[in-house]
């Protein structure tokens, strides 16, 4: 099963750069890009850093796709 | 992080000493021109690697981190991956030595080897950190 997420909508929705969104989560920029473009997974202390970040729930950014 | 240059001057005064040590015990007539050189040449290359990092903070704009936890599982991935090669690589060029008929190794060849193994290590690292 894979993890999607919905951080590129989201971020755009709140109108942050990935700059802004690196330099308040103290991640790379590659990093957003591979969370974003679904290649890597980020940690659960990151997930949980997203969440509060952006002020939402976890089931409003991260959902298991069913195969 | 402001600790860390002080435990790499520590690492490097404690490193040199060890090696001026082991040098003095195998070479007892050390040339004192080669431990000067030694020496120098320890400092300037710390000298180096710290204004480079100084200059490359103060051009960099940002507050974006150089790693973050990606960057140390990527590591990871390299260093276990790398481990694999190294080993299979090594134990595959003894058996091909071996089969050309090569029946002992040269301490000075092995520690090119070796050298050549950690020099492709580092290589591999900094590509990876950059991913």
């Amino acid at each position: 099963m894979k993890v999607r997420n919905r951080i590129k909508e989201i971020r755009l929705a709140k109108g942050i750069s990935q700059i802004e969104m690196a330099e308040a989560l103290q991640i790379t920029r590659q990093t957003i890009n591979a969370v974003e473009n679904h290649k890597y997974n980020p940690s659960l202390e990151l997930a949980l850093k997203l969440i509060k970040y952006f002020n939402v729930t976890l089931d409003e950014i991260f959902t298991l796709e069913e195969e | 992080m402001k600790k860390w240059p002080i435990i790499i001057a520590i690492t490097v005064v404690c490193s040199m000493s060890i090696g001026l040590y082991l040098g003095k015990l195998l070479v007892p007539d050390l040339p004192v021109g080669t431990v000067v050189a030694g020496i120098i040449g320890s400092v300037v290359g710390v000298g180096i690697v710290f204004g480079t990092i100084k200059f490359r903070e103060k051009r960099k704009g940002d507050n974006v981190p150089d790693v973050d936890e990606r960057t140390w599982v990527n590591i990871k991935n390299f260093y276990a991956l790398s481990l694999y090669i190294a080993l299979f690589g090594s134990m595959l060029l003894v058996c091909v030595l071996f089969a050309i008929g090569v029946e002992t190794i040269e301490i000075g060849a092995l520690s090119i080897y070796l050298l050549a193994l950690f020099m492709l290590i580092v290589v591999g690292t900094f590509v990876v950190k950059r991913k």
